[in-house]
Order: structure tokens, then sequence, then C-alpha cells
């Protein structure tokens, strides 16, 4: 599990590997809002996600929500799709990155 | 908690409710039932149901389940009442109360296979065949309150949960996921209107809600059960599938949140079609002026302004119904009477104040001693005014007396019930029923003829019996009155001749012949039914209303009618009280039978009778009766009473006047004692005995050398 943050001028890329539930909630959330909030544009690599919760789930709609900063997911696991599908949002965050897969996999 | 104080409150609850069941039951047999009185009518069986389940009652849960599936089939408009249906829901009403009775007292009441086999009949889903075809009806009558059933077939499930549900370990989307275990998520709608933005949210906390459609044989409890963990950390809305407009509005109205977007949502998950909150909207235009539907929601679309007009009606309905809870409370009726005893004392003791301030001769202080006796008094007329109940009470379980015993009569009777908000004693309104109860059974079975004679006699074949109740100076009258033939005096008359009652000869006043019928032992009716003609029944009607302090009139026209007239004081606690003194001792004569106030003429001193303008009026000397110490003063006064009809003379040293009497019940110990009623306290502090008018007036008019009372010697 973990987070890794790529700078890269006004924007950025964040890897997240291993889960992204109510555990470690916290720990990421801090870290997405620190590479969110301090750059323009940014990145999230959602491919290392192997379980994710309702409270991965508000992390991903809270960071959309952050005005004047533009927020993309990418390359959704299985276990991002799959919770996305059962809430319904894969839509509503609008991500035009977000690849669905009759494997799961993006 | 003590359960079994929990099992009373059930008890008292559910016979509320069965007398709602009955009355609306009773109501649907002659008029179609508005949608507001087919639900009260389904909430009755359901809340019954839902308290039963609380206490484990399940014999009450299981039959009572049979009964709310017919129901609801009514409610839904799948049903239509007709006079069998009605027949059949009264009797599971009957057997329900049987049922809670039984369940209460610890026993088990008898099934009723048979009954059970109609309801299931009526709520399954073959339509009885001999339903007409009126299904319609009620149909519309519902969609036009604007609570129409809706053509979804899914679960509408509205999830809110608390922000700690994560931190206790319970992920909302996992239990969405297992619902999909129970069946099909049609739709989701994810609710995440209260989320913050990065920078201001606590990952560790929950801030979404979810509206779901789901498809799913399970039961509600099976739904429920999913969620069975966080109930205390959730707030969980089921709505089972083809739910009433009315429902969701309600869940909109208590969610509490944004009116138009949770509409919105309802409409995303399918639960409720544009079309159907249209059709809602077509309703309100016809149920509500038009001027509302005009005003600013016509900027909102079609689909807001009936969401929110009909959630605020709802709202208001809630509020309406919260205020008329806080109208009244249950108070335990041994508390009432112990703060009315408390009271009396008060009266008392605020009396004998005065006394006190009277003999100091202080003006300052007598002026606060009367000022609070005024204000006592007040408090003790509160406080009598609390344990007044309407006489509705007693009158609202005639009309299925009336029912049941015309049909089992084969007479058609309809029962007019006016002035059922006079008020009176909550313990004469319990005491009063059975004697009530006796006189409409006779009405309808002695009074009311069969309906071929009635057309014979040019009278409309439908009988009226009514019931009607005033207040009358102090008193309340309540009648009892039928439109049939009449009492037959010749007959009364011959027959209280054949059993000795009156002389051969007698001539009597048509009135007096009618109180003939209220003779112990005395019955008219050639046909002995199940009901009446017994030979018991009017005498013990008259002790009852006698033991009431009342009186019995009757009123009886030939081929007209008759009615029953009961006249009883408004409370037992206190009377207007004629006060006397013999020797040292004081007594109370009850005002209401006084007739008048006369000297002893000095020629009467040795007798027991004197001439009263004509008239031999027997007296008695309670200086006898009641062995007072002392001698016989030169002048005495005769207060001439009368009740039941007979008049007796009782002969006291002083008359004392008038005189507000709280009434003190004899110990046990006094019991035996004849002649006296009760006891009460003066201002002074004194004890006075309350004469018991009825049992002296019998024993001065009975023959001389019969014992009752005996005279004692003065001692």
């Amino acid at each position: 599990m973990g987070l890794r943050i790529e700078e890269a001028g006004r924007a950025c890329r964040v890897v997240i590997d291993g889960d992204l539930t109510v555990a470690n909630a916290a720990e990421v959330g801090d870290a997405l809002g620190v590479a969110v909030l301090g750059h323009d544009e940014t990145e999230v690599d959602l491919a290392g996600v192997e379980e994710m919760d309702s409270a991965g789930l508000q992390i991903m709609l809270a960071a959309k929500r952050c005005a004047g900063r533009t927020v993309r997911f990418v390359n959704h696991s299985a276990a991002v799709l799959s919770l996305l599908e059962l809430a319904n949002l894969g839509q509503q965050l609008g991500d035009p990155l977000l690849f669905r897969a009759s494997d799961g996999r993006a | 908690m003590d359960l079994s104080q929990a099992l009373a409150t059930f008890f008292d609850e559910s016979r509320d409710l069965l007398a709602d069941m009955e009355r609306i039951l009773l109501r649907a047999e002659s008029d179609a039932l508005e949608g507001e009185e087919m639900n009260a009518l389904f909430r009755c069986a359901h809340t019954i149901k839902g308290s039963a389940g609380l206490f484990g009652l399940d014999p009450v849960v299981r039959f009572t389940h049979e009964v709310e599936t017919v129901l609801d089939r009514l409610r839904q408009g799948e049903l239509a009442f007709t006079p069998a249906l009605v027949g059949l829901l009264l009797e599971a009403r009957d057997h329900m109360a049987a049922l809670v009775a039984a369940a209460t007292a610890g026993g088990e009441a008898p099934p009723a296979p048979a009954l059970l086999d109609g309801l299931r009949a009526a709520g399954g889903g073959a339509r009885p065949a001999d339903l007409p075809a009126t299904v319609a009806a009620p149909l519309v009558a519902v969609e036009a309150s604007g609570g129409g059933p809706l053509g979804n077939d899914c679960w509408h499930l509205s999830l809110r949960f608390e922000r700690e549900v994560l931190q206790s370990g319970f992920d909302p989307l996992a239990m969405i996921h297992f619902l999909g275990s129970l069946g099909t998520v049609v739709h989701l709608e994810t609710v995440a209107d209260m989320l913050p933005d990065l920078a201001a949210l606590d990952p560790e906390l929950c801030y979404l809600g979810f509206e779901v459609a789901l498809k799913s044989g399970a039961s509600k409890a099976e739904i429920e059960g999913v969620f069975e963990f966080v109930l205390d950390q959730a707030r969980i809305t089921i709505l089972p599938p083809h739910s009433r407009l009315d429902d969701f509005l309600a869940l909109i109205e208590e969610s509490g949140e944004d009116k138009f977007r949770l509409g919105e949502l309802l409409v995303a998950c399918g639960s409720v079609t544009e079309h159907e909150l249209a059709r809602a909207l077509a309703a309100q235009q016809e149920a509500a002026p038009p001027v509302r539907l005009g005003e600013m929601l016509v900027g909102q679309g079609a689909v807001q302004p009936a969401l929110v007009d009909a959630a605020l009606a709802q709202q208001k309905k809630v509020e309406e119904r919260r205020s008329s809870e806080a109208k009244s409370m249950k108070i335990p009726a041994d508390r009432l009477d112990a703060l009315i005893d408390q009271v009396g004392e008060l009266v008392i003791a605020g009396a004998a104040t005065q006394l006190q301030a009277k003999r100091a001769n202080q003006r300052e202080l007598q002026e606060a001693a009367s000022n609070l006796l005024r204000l006592v008094e007040d408090v003790r007329d509160s406080a009598l005014r609390l344990r007044m109940t309407p006489i509705g009470e007693v009158f609202g379980r005639f009309p299925r007396v009336v029912r049941d015993v015309a049909r089992e009569l084969g007479k058609d009777i309809e029962l007019a019930i006016s002035g059922a908000d006079a008020e009176l004693d909550k313990s004469m309104v319990e005491r009063i029923g059975d004697p009530l109860m006796h006189l409409v059974r006779n009405a309808i079975d002695h009074g009311i003829e069969p309906p071929e004679r009635r057309t014979a006699a040019g009278k409309p074949a439908r009988g009226t019996v009514s019931l009607n109740a005033y207040h009358e100076s102090g008193s309340i009258v309540i009648e009892v009155a039928d439109d049939g033939g009449g009492l037959n005096s010749e007959r009364i008359l011959q027959k209280a001749i054949a059993k000795g009652l009156v002389a051969a000869d007698a001539s009597l006043a048509p009135a007096d012949i009618h109180r003939l019928i209220l003779e112990p032992g005395f019955s008219t009716a050639e046909q002995v039914t199940n009901l009446s003609g017994r030979g018991v029944g009017m005498d013990v009607v008259k002790s009852n209303v006698e033991a009431l302090r009342g009186t019995l009139d009757i009123d009886s026209r030939p081929g007209q009618g008759t009615t029953m007239r009961i006249c009883l004081p408004l409370t037992l606690a206190i009377i207007d009280g004629f006060q006397v003194g013999v020797g040292l001792a004081t007594f109370i004569v009850p005002l209401d039978t006084v007739v008048e106030c006369i000297e002893l003429p000095a020629g009467a001193a040795g007798a027991d009778y004197l001439n009263l303008r004509g008239e031999v009026l027997p007296f008695l000397r309670l200086r006898r009766v009641f062995a007072v110490a002392g001698d016989e003063p030169l002048r005495q006064n005769i207060v001439v009473v009368r009740f039941g009809g007979r008049k007796a003379g009782i002969a006291v040293d002083r008359l004392f006047g008038e005189c507000q009497t709280v009434i003190k019940p004899l110990g046990r110990l006094f019991s035996g004692v004849s002649g006296i009623s009760g006891s009460t306290i003066l201002g002074s502090g004194e004890v006075a005995l309350i004469l018991d008018v009825a049992q002296l007036v019998h024993g001065a008019a009975l023959p001389a050398g019969t014992k009752v009372p005996t005279p004692a010697p003065a001692a």
C-alpha cells in the first residue's frame, strides 16, 4: 500500500497502490488533498487499487469537487470500476478517462 | 423497563384502535369510505400487529396479518366493500379483540379457522365471485386524495447513514452490494450532496446516502435485515412495491432534505415516474384551489409542484397530529382520584381557615381566608372537570350493538346519536353503560315493531332508535327513544294485577302504569327472545340508575314510541347538600331530594305521620333513628323529601341550609349501617353524615311495625 506523487510543474500525477478503504482513507485523503490543492491539474492513477469502499469513493467524489482544480482519474482497476458501477457514479464523475472493459481492466 | 406496564399500554391502545376499526367498518356498511378513512382502517390493524410483534404475541400478529392483507387490498382498490365483507371484517375485529385480551391475560383464545379461511379468501389473489365490479369507484377516490398506488413493482429504499458508520466498521456500499443477493438493484442513486470538497473532507466520516430501487421477492424484514447492524446509525426507509405517492411524499417530508433534489432522485430511480407525478398533479388540481398551483410552482416544471405542494400538506398533517397528541394525555385514574381527594381535603381545610378567621375577628385575615377559599373552590372545580368524559365514549359502542341485535331479530333499525359530547364523571360513564345497553336492547326488541306491522301502521319500515344526551341544571339527561308502538298500558296493568303488584280495582294514571314495568319480576314480552323478556331487566336498570343517585322516567305514547329518560348528577364526588342538625350532630340531606321544609305541628308530637295539606305524610325522627343523645326541643322541623315517587318527612331539630358537600365514602366498617350513604367534613372540622334518603324513605313509607330502620330508644 502506498501513494506516490510525481511533480510535473503545475500538474502532478498521483499513483495509488494497494487499498483505498476506510483503513487508509485519512492518509490517502490528506496526501491527495495536498496534491490536488497544490496543482492546477492532477491525474490519479488507480490501476493499483486492489480494494475500495465507500470511504474511497468519497475521496474520489470530494477530489472532483475542488473548485478551480482539475482532477482526472485514470486506469481504473477492476475494484474501482465495480464499485463505481454499484454506486452508479461512472457517469456522474464524468471522467473522460474512465474506461469500461468487459474483463474489468482498462 | 417494566414490561407489564408497557403491555397495559398496548392493551389500552389496542382497545382504542379496535374501537376505531369498528366505527369505520360500520360506516363502510352504509357509505363509501374516504381515502383517509381507508388508511386509518389499515393503520389500526397495522399498528396492532406491529405492537403485538414487539411483545412477541404471535397469535395476535399472525391473525392480524391476515386482516391487514385484506384491508390493504381494500385500500389499494383491489377489493370493494360488500355487506358480507364488512361482516367478515367485523367478526375478524372481534376475534382480534379476543386475541389481544387473551394475550394480555396470558392465556390463549380459541382459534377461528372459518374466519381465517374467509380472510384468506378475501386477501388472496382470487377475487370472491360475489363481489360486484365496483372496484373502480374506491380507486378513483383514493387517487383523488393524491395517494394513488404507483405502478412500480420495485422496492424503494432510502438510505441515509450517520457520519460515524464507517468508523464503526460498516461500509454502506458493501451492504448495498449484499442487497444484490436478495434481488436485482434496478437503479441506484448515490446522494453525495452532503459531501464537502477534499480540503474539508474527513475521510473517515460517511457523507453518503443512497436511493435504491430493488426488484426482489424478499420480505420487508429480510431487506431490513441487511441493515440490521446499522439501524441505529442510519435512517433506513423501505417502501414496498406499489407504494403510494403519499408514502413517497412522506419520505420526502421526513428526510428534511431538499425536496426538489429528492424528488428528482426518486424519478431517477424509476420509483416515481413523471407520468405518476403528473397524475398526482391533476388530482391536486381537483382537490386544491387552482390558485395554489398557479403560484411560483409554474416555473419549476410539472414534477416538483405536486411534490412540494403535497409534501407541504403532508407536513401540515404531521404537525396537526403532533399538536393533537399534545392536547391530551393519559393519566392513571387512581392518581386523578387521589388529586380529587386531596382537593376535597383542601376545600374542607379552607373552610376551617375561614371559620377561624371569622372567630379571630381580624378583617385582613378574613379577607385573605375568603380569597383562599375562592381559589380553592376554583381548583376543586377544575379538578372535577378533569374527570369529565364525553358520554360519546359509551354511545360509541351502540352502533355495533344495534346492528347485531337488529340483524338477529330481522328488523331494520337506524341508530341516531346526538349530544355525544355532553360530559359527565368518568366513573359514571363506566357505570351507565350496562343500564343503557339494556334500554337500547329493550327498545329494539320490544319497542320497535316488526317491519310488516310498521308498514301496516303507516310508518317507515325502518325503525329508529335514538340516543341523546344533554345537560340540564347540574345534571345530565340521557334519553333512549324509539319510534315503535309504545307501551301497552292495558297489558301492563293486567299483568301487574295478575302478579299481585297492584289491586284489581286500582285506578292508575298512565304514567303510573308505565312505571310498573320497573317493578322486580315484571316482563310483558309474549315472546321470550334471546335478548330480553326473562323478567329481569328494567328493575335492574332502575336500581343501577338509582345507585348513581339518578332517576329513570318513562314517557310513552301509544303508536308513537317510548322514551326512557335517565337523569344523573354530573359527579359522584360532590353534591349539593342540605345541612340539618339533631342535638349536637349534623346531617346532610342531598338537596335534590328535598321538596320543602315545614315546622312539625305541635299536635303530631307522638305520631309517625302528619297531615300535609290534606295528604298523609309519614315521617321519621332522625333523633330516634340514629339514637342521638339529648331531649327533643320544643320546636322541631320536618324536611320533606321525595325519592322514587314517594314522599316522606324527616324530623330534625334545626335547619342550617344549603352547602356544597364533598362526599367521603364510609369505611368498610360502616357498610352495614343503613340510612347513611357517606360522610363529609364540615368547615368546622366536624364530621357530618350524609343521609341515604332512598333507604330512609323506604323505611318511613312502610307500615308501622316493620323493622327498617329500627327506631332506637333515645339514649
